[in-house]
């Protein structure tokens, strides 16, 4: 978490310190952090090479 | 006692053509049968039949007989005056969608119709079979847990109060009740209902991940939940999407658990034209409009539900899915008295778990090393039970799962 931190430094990405990151394609090394981002932190952020946002989408049961 | 249409040439007459052990249908009147305009040469051979020998004036009539050899002795002593004879078989107007609030059977009509008798017969249980239940957490006290996990640090497996994740675990054990149980309590209960984001199913991905690190052997994971609403997610199109976008990091690490040897069931939602949810969006209702993301998977079994007597629960959500097309995948039963958790063991919520039960007492006889993932998805989806005899559909895939069927394809251990 300490590199991912160190990742977002200056981004204004608020990393949610308890999540991750989370290994999910071993074959890829691709790794899922959770956060919140204002536009124009997301903007700055996502500038940095391999990083992408994505919905975080509530679920619910099935019955 | 067999009944059979036989098809005549012009000028034979019945009484000739009639050999021992054949009864025609009087009260059938025969009917013409004239060759294909415009297409004299064009002999249909998928379907079997030789309009060109029907002639311009062919007759159908009807008869009956008690065994093959009166067939294949009309064919070959009556060869000059038979055309063919062909299947009559009863035909049946579809029935309705089923959409009541009460039980249809219970759990052991679910046993009967699913064929886990043959399953006990050939000693499959799930023994050893892990099978992760990732939902709102298992009451221990009903359904013995052996580890698991949640979003929530405090939580002890198996130490949820009876729902959902109770009746869904509970659905898992008709077919494999010697199964291990593990709850992965990702649903957490907000405001009267059940909730969770993707972030934490993508949490409790990572874990089964390092779960079938620890230990290659058999993992079943159910997951009767899903979105309803396409309006919380990120527009379709936008690289933020889930419900339509396999590079979401929820649908990658479906992908990536599938890869590691795990069988993912998901349910396909209860979103169907006929009867859906009042949670459905507006615009997530009925075909191509209620499987969404990883529920519509290429790698899971997306199981649509039925009940006990096969008529198609009409909430039962339909295909095309957002990531694959062909969704769902089968049919499971559900709409039963089963766990006793709720009146009713409803929705595909209970479809997906009957069905992932089934796989699991299966796996106890087939490695995955024997069978990947992959092969035992197309295992359930070949010897399905086909309702509407027209193959594959948007409706249930390719039938109900048959585990006595499934049994003896994989034959002798």
């Amino acid at each position: 978490m300490t590199a991912v931190t160190a990742l977002f430094a200056g981004t204004g990405v608020r990393l949610d310190d308890s999540y991750g990151p989370l290994l999910i394609d071993p074959g890829r090394g691709r790794h899922v952090v959770r956060g919140e981002a204002t536009l124009e932190a997301r903007r700055r952020a996502e500038a940095i090479p391999g990083v992408q946002f994505f919905a975080d989408v509530r679920q619910a049961p099935m019955s | 006692m067999l009944r059979r249409i036989i098809v005549i040439r012009s000028g034979a007459v019945l009484e000739a053509v009639r050999v021992a052990g054949l009864r025609f249908d009087d009260t059938y009147r025969p009917v013409r049968i004239s060759g294909r305009l415009g297409v004299p040469n064009d002999r249909p051979g998928a379907l079997g039949f030789d309009y060109r020998s029907a002639g311009p004036a062919s007759y159908c009539v009807r008869g009956e007989c008690d065994d093959e050899d009166v067939i294949a002795r009309l064919l070959r002593e009556r060869r000059a005056d038979v055309v063919g004879v062909y299947a009559d078989p009863e035909i049946a107007a579809f029935p309705e969608p089923y959409c009541g609030p009460g039980a249809v059977g219970s759990e052991a009509d679910v046993a009967d119709r699913l064929g886990v008798p043959a399953l006990r017969a050939a000693g499959l249980t799930g023994h050893e079979v892990r099978v992760a239940i990732v939902d709102t957490g298992i009451d221990g006290r009903q359904i013995p847990v052996s580890g698991g996990w949640s979003p929530n640090r405090d939580y002890r497996p198996g130490s949820a109060p009876p729902a959902h994740g109770t009746m869904v675990a509970y659905d898992v054990r008709i077919a494999a009740p010697d199964a291990r149980i593990l709850d992965y309590a990702l649903l957490q209960s907000r405001a009267e209902t059940w909730t969770a984001l993707l972030s934490d199913a993508i949490a409790a991905y990572a874990d089964l991940l390092q779960v079938l690190e620890r230990d290659a052997g058999p993992l079943v994971v159910n997951n009767s939940w899903g979105i309803y609403d396409r309006a919380q997610d990120a527009p379709i199109g936008s690289p933020e999407n889930y419900s339509a976008n396999p590079h979401h990091p929820f649908n990658q690490v479906v992908g990536s658990i599938v890869a590691a040897g795990a069988d993912v069931f998901f349910a396909a939602g209860n979103c169907g034209a006929d009867c859906p949810s009042r949670q459905c969006g507006t615009k997530d209702v009925g075909p191509g409009a209620s499987i969404h993301g990883a529920n519509s998977h290429p790698d899971v079994l997306t199981v649509a539900a039925v009940t006990v007597t096969d008529r198609r629960l009409g909430y039962s959500s339909q295909g095309p899915g957002g990531l694959t097309r062909r969704k769902p995948d089968l049919a499971g039963f559900s709409h039963f008295r089963g766990s006793g958790v709720y009146p009713v063991d409803t929705g595909t919520s209970a479809a997906s778990p009957v069905a992932a039960g089934a796989a699991a007492a299966l796996r106890q006889r087939v490695s995955t090393t024997r069978l990947r993932p992959a092969q035992v998805k197309g295992l359930l989806q070949r010897t399905a039970r086909d309702l509407e005899g027209n193959g594959w559909d948007f409706d249930l895939g390719y039938g109900v799962l048959d585990a006595a069927a499934a049994l003896l394809a994989i034959g002798a251990p």
